[in-house]
């Protein structure tokens, strides 16, 4: 067990939200997209986490029945948001439907966004604390001893 | 760090490093709660050391348990060569939230302060120690 | 009689001697053990014995006080520094005590009669 370990579990987790972050920004510019490159609106993207072990286990004199071990956070990959876009009555609009008038706009809520966008800074923030608490347990351990 | 040991250094100094090791432990067991906070599914684990910790050393300051071979008996929260092992455990929780996970952020942040601080003093404590040792050895020059 | 730190550091039995044997200094000693007629020299070595106990306690609450922070039993961590420090500065007074008291015996030494 070490000082590197934390960090190291701190930092996977400050990449991981660095991920979110840009995800619910293309979300946030792209939420009146009607037109992409596959055709049709632009689909809302979300991250997975995973936790992933680090790898860092407790030595033989921790080890219980099962055995948790530390685990830092994974981004598991990008995934599109399946949920059907929204139908909005806009007939002057040129991707509108010509008999129905509806427009199909992307499945993006700006409100959950903002709201995920929130969360994630609250997370990131978060870690970046735990990160300098560790940091700064290391600086203290250094000076033991001193004067 | 074996705490049953006599050595030149005095008990408290060996509870004192113990307790340094225990709790950069807990540090890391902190961080990994929190680094997953968002992590669905993932469990908050808990680390509690201090219990483990006082029942080695005993209740008047004194050593508790001596032993001149390992061998000879083991003490609950010390493994056989006198490392202490302390109680790595799933918190239990009341609430879970939607995705499974029941990291409690605002508590694991409070535990993260407490921990690192409760650090600092130890090693403040210890500086203390070797400081007056220091100043007999010199003599007070 | 400069004692170093080895098995115990802060060897307070040493400085006790020290102390000890410098009370004893110069006079003869009376059959109740007291330096004869002088009650001030008497008074002093009960006033060291007494510094040194209270030198002894200091420092035993300051190893509970920073045991029992470091395990958590207390989270009082003003009351364990102001307990540290007063034990460091009995401890350090004491060693200035005993370099003075040493000091004194050289020059008392270094008399010529």
């Amino acid at each position: 067990m070490s000082f590197l370990d934390g960090l190291k579990i701190s930092s996977s987790a400050l990449a991981a939200e660095r991920v979110r972050m840009n995800v619910i920004s293309s979300n946030l510019a792209n939420a009146n997209t009607t037109r992409t490159e596959e055709g049709g609106p632009y689909k809302r993207k979300d991250v997975v986490f995973t936790a992933r072990d680090t790898g860092v286990t407790f030595d033989n004199l921790m080890r219980q029945a099962f055995d948790p071990n530390l685990k830092e956070v994974k981004v598991d990959g990008i995934v599109e948001d399946q949920k059907a876009p929204k139908m909005v009555y806009n007939p002057g609009h040129p991707d509108a439907d010509k008999e129905t008038g509806m427009v199909a706009m992307p499945n993006i809520s700006v409100m959950e966004e903002m709201v995920n966008m929130i969360t994630s800074n609250r997370a990131f923030e978060a870690n970046t604390t735990a990160l300098n608490a560790t940091k700064q347990m290391a600086s203290t351990a250094i000076n033991i001893g001193r004067g | 760090m074996k705490i049953t040991s006599n050595q030149v250094f005095a008990k408290a100094d060996n509870v004192l490093e113990e307790s340094l090791n225990q709790r950069l432990i807990k540090q890391n067991v902190i961080t990994s709660n929190i680094s997953n906070a968002q992590t669905p599914g993932y469990r908050a684990l808990g680390y509690e050391f201090e219990e483990q910790l006082r029942a080695a050393v005993g209740n008047d300051g004194g050593m508790a348990i001596q032993a001149t071979d390992e061998r000879h008996f083991k003490h609950q929260g010390l493994t056989g060569n006198g490392d202490l092992r302390g109680d790595l455990h799933v918190k239990p929780t009341e609430s879970i939230g939607n995705d499974g996970n029941t990291v409690d952020l605002d508590s694991e942040m409070a535990d993260l302060a407490w921990n690192q601080t409760l650090y600092r003093a130890t090693v403040e404590l210890l500086n203390r120690r070797l400081g007056m040792m220091r100043y007999g050895i010199n003599g007070g020059r | 009689m400069i004692r170093s730190a080895t098995s115990k550091p802060m060897d307070l039995g040493s400085l006790d001697s020290d102390m000890r044997s410098l009370g004893g200094l110069g006079a003869p000693k009376s059959s109740t053990g007291n330096a004869i007629g002088d009650d001030g020299k008497a008074q002093f070595l009960d006033l060291l014995k007494e510094g040194i106990a209270d030198v002894n306690k200091g420092m035993r609450e300051s190893d509970k006080a920073s045991m029992d922070l470091a395990t958590g039993k207390s989270s009082n961590i003003h009351q364990t520094m102001l307990a540290v420090t007063k034990a460091e500065l009995g401890f350090n007074m004491m060693v200035q005590l005993r370099n003075k008291a040493i000091e004194a015996y050289q020059d008392v030494m270094r008399m010529q009669v």
